[in-house]
């Protein structure tokens, strides 16, 4: 049903609003998949990348970061202070890893509003050592290119746009064309996460809007170099299908193997099996997206 | 045969021979087997109802004597963890089951040498005359052939006692790998051979009776024995027409004797198709979103399965492994839906009976799976001293 889309997903040239909508609405999911993998194979041929991600949630500073390339504050900081204080505690403790941190709302959020004020607040972090924002939720901005500029003015890299919340599939559009836009507008975003970091807990999103969204995401988000799925948030089944669907990165793959993520976790060399075996290539990067041994 | 070349014969409804499913399942893109899965589901279902059954998983027993290296589940005999479950804990989950428009159990259970066949057949005796209209779907083939050696009698008799008690259907649990180097691995081979399990399923069906059929992958099997599996499967079924669906699974490694990793959510897609693809006489095929999770088992709909399977309310044997996810009937119509299907509850031979239940009346929801006792007690039943124990352990406990 979706056939004559095929050699315009191929050439890897992005797809209008009305063709993103036809795709969303194809009852055919396997012919979703396949523009979404011809895309993929289109940008970065056989090759899925992976990160390991050691997640800091509070203020606990790390002491075993695995197999590490990017420690990620999640944590929300009561103030800039407070942040940049955390942050010279965990980038003390992480050596010549990446330290990213903080959503871009949280930071907005600390500053009252202001952008002045936030690409001073960003200045502070990044001289506490901060390299870039872990989160820039595209679904809380409506004028995000101000918002990225400011970050960066700073000091700050912006190199990952993600979604808080988009329950409905005419809201993850709105996300995903978003950021097509900001690309055009601001660049150098390395990836974008498509999948919402917070979900319904009566209704939590279904496999089938899940796919469908990595695929459009891909299709409508051709300059964005790398689609991610998270590996804890959604799981190595689903994170592993979304390659056949357009994903081209598996971002936040544990760095440890915490007892405390169950048995059904896989174990952090894991990745490369669940890679190998969706018929990819697999290569870990960094946090800036460069490939390393 | 090239992929190409097979994909023609299965479009103009050719049948696939062994080779033919060998070289698609290595070498066809996902896309392609699920592409073609997926038509012939529709092909087979055209009216775009996808079903689902809502009843209950009770595991009477997990003492067990087979051993079987990928089960978390059972307990040895004399185990201070093994418990059997009497009567009235069952009719207690019978009732709960009706309050959640269910109108079946899958009853499964250990090798407990200490219940005999009578304690079965006053069992079903009792749930028909309390719940004339409940099924009873159980005993799979292994269960009927441990029966069989301690009562002394032909599996062919076994079966016919209990359908005289009350049987209704039998599940195909046991079949794992019907491939015996496979099985001896397993520790698994004694319990039933490949030819043993599909004889109790001759047995059942000319019997009368309808059984489903599985196949639990991912342990030591080839690719070449996974597909010896679907073939005997099939050949079984051109035999009988007896087996109304087939359910895949994953193998759930966590706590196993076995132990390893889980096959991939990729791999157990491209398996449901290829299943769809080589089972070519069987109506149904079910997604197991109790092995897979809600999300891939949503897609299983995409890739050949026409059925959600069970809202099962409990479930003890692949939670023991690791898999803890849990869908009621809300969230299973949500998914069918959601897929763009017509959602239907069914009964075991996938006759619709109608819509869901709680579009019909107030249900509550359904936050986890039930287990076999809501506070973990172990022990028999006082109801089993009426019935013989076997095993020294059983005899000391009933004295």
């Amino acid at each position: 049903m979706l056939q004559d889309l095929e050699s315009k997903a191929s050439s890897g040239e992005s797809f209008s609003h009305e063709e993103a909508e036809r795709v969303l609405a194809c009852a055919d999911l396997v012919s979703v998949g396949t523009l979404g993998e011809l895309a993929r194979r289109a940008r970065h041929g056989d090759v899925v990348t992976y990160g390991h991600v050691f997640e800091v949630a509070g203020d606990a500073v790390p002491s075993e970061l695995g197999d590490a390339r990017e420690v990620r504050i999640t944590s929300r900081p009561v103030s800039v202070a407070a942040g940049c204080a955390l942050v010279r505690a965990v980038v003390a403790a992480s050596g010549d890893i990446p330290v990213t941190g903080f959503s871009a709302t949280d930071l907005l959020d600390l500053v009252g509003g202001d952008h002045l004020a936030l690409a001073e607040a960003a200045r502070e972090l990044c001289a506490a050592g901060l390299t870039g924002v872990a989160y820039f939720p595209v679904d809380r901005f409506e004028e995000p290119a101000e918002l990225v500029r400011a970050l960066r003015h700073g000091g700050l890299e912006v190199s990952r746009a993600s979604v808080d919340r988009a329950s409905t599939l005419a809201a993850r559009l709105v996300c995903i064309e978003r950021v097509a836009a900001l690309q055009r507008e601001v660049g150098a975003l390395l990836a974008f996460a498509p999948l919402p970091r917070f979900d319904e807990i009566e209704t939590p999103s279904t496999g089938y809007d899940d796919v469908r969204t990595i695929a459009v995401a891909r299709l409508v988000c051709g300059e964005v170099p790398s689609l991610q799925v998270d590996w804890v948030l959604y799981g190595p089944k689903l994170a592993q299908v979304a390659i056949a669907y357009g994903a081209n990165d598996i971002d936040n793959v544990p760095a440890t193997d915490p007892l405390g993520l169950g048995p059904r976790r896989s174990p952090r060399i894991d990745i490369v099996r669940q890679i190998s075996a969706a018929f990819a290539t697999p290569s870990a990067r960094n946090s800036r997206f460069e490939r390393v041994s | 045969m090239t992929v190409v070349a097979i994909a023609d014969k299965l479009h103009a409804g050719g049948r696939l021979t062994r080779d033919e499913a060998l070289e698609f399942y290595l070498h066809a893109p996902t896309s392609l087997l699920g592409g073609l899965a997926d038509q012939a589901r529709a092909h087979r279902h055209p009216e775009g109802v996808v079903t689902y059954i809502i009843d209950r998983n009770v595991n009477y027993t997990n003492v067990c004597v087979a051993r079987c290296k990928f089960c978390a589940f059972y307990r040895p005999v004399g185990s201070a963890e093994g418990y059997t479950l009497g009567f009235d804990e069952i009719f207690r989950k019978i009732d709960q089951t009706i309050a959640l428009g269910g109108g079946q159990l899958l009853l499964q259970g250990g090798h407990n040498p200490d219940v005999p066949l009578e304690w079965y057949e006053d069992l079903f005796r009792q749930v028909k005359r309390r719940y004339p209209e409940f099924r009873l779907h159980a005993l799979s083939p292994p269960e009927v052939i441990h029966i069989s050696r301690l009562s002394g009698l032909m599996t062919a008799q076994v079966i016919d006692r209990l359908i005289a008690a009350g049987l209704d259907s039998v599940p195909g649990g046991g079949a794992e790998i019907l491939v015996d180097r496979v099985r001896k691995i397993l520790n698994c081979y004694t319990k039933a051979t490949a030819d043993e399990w599909l004889g109790v399923m001759r047995e059942a069906h000319r019997a009368g009776l309808r059984t489903t059929a599985t196949m639990m992958y991912g342990t030591v099997e080839t690719v070449e024995e996974r597909l010896e599996h679907l073939f005997r499967l099939r050949d079984l079924q051109d035999e009988t027409g007896g087996f109304t669906a087939f359910i895949a699974w994953s193998y759930q490694p966590a706590h196993t004797e076995l132990g390893g990793t889980e096959a991939t959510g990729i791999d157990y897609l491209r398996t449901l198709a290829l299943s769809r693809l080589v089972l070519d006489n069987f109506d149904n095929l079910q997604s197991s979103w109790v092995t897979q999770g809600g999300k891939v088992g949503q897609l299983s709909l995409a890739y050949g399965a026409n059925d959600m399977g069970s809202v099962m309310i409990e479930e003890n044997v692949v939670r023991a492994a690791g898999a803890q996810y849990c869908m009621d009937e809300f969230e299973v119509v949500r998914n069918i839906e959601g897929a763009g299907f017509v959602a239907r509850r069914r009964n075991m031979h996938y006759d619709v009976l109608g819509a869901p239940v709680f579009r019909e009346r107030d249900v509550p929801r359904m936050r986890e799976l039930a287990v076999a006792r809501d506070d973990g007690r172990a022990g028999e039943a006082p109801d089993l001293r009426d019935y013989e124990a076997r095993s020294a352990a059983g005899k000391r406990a009933r004295q």
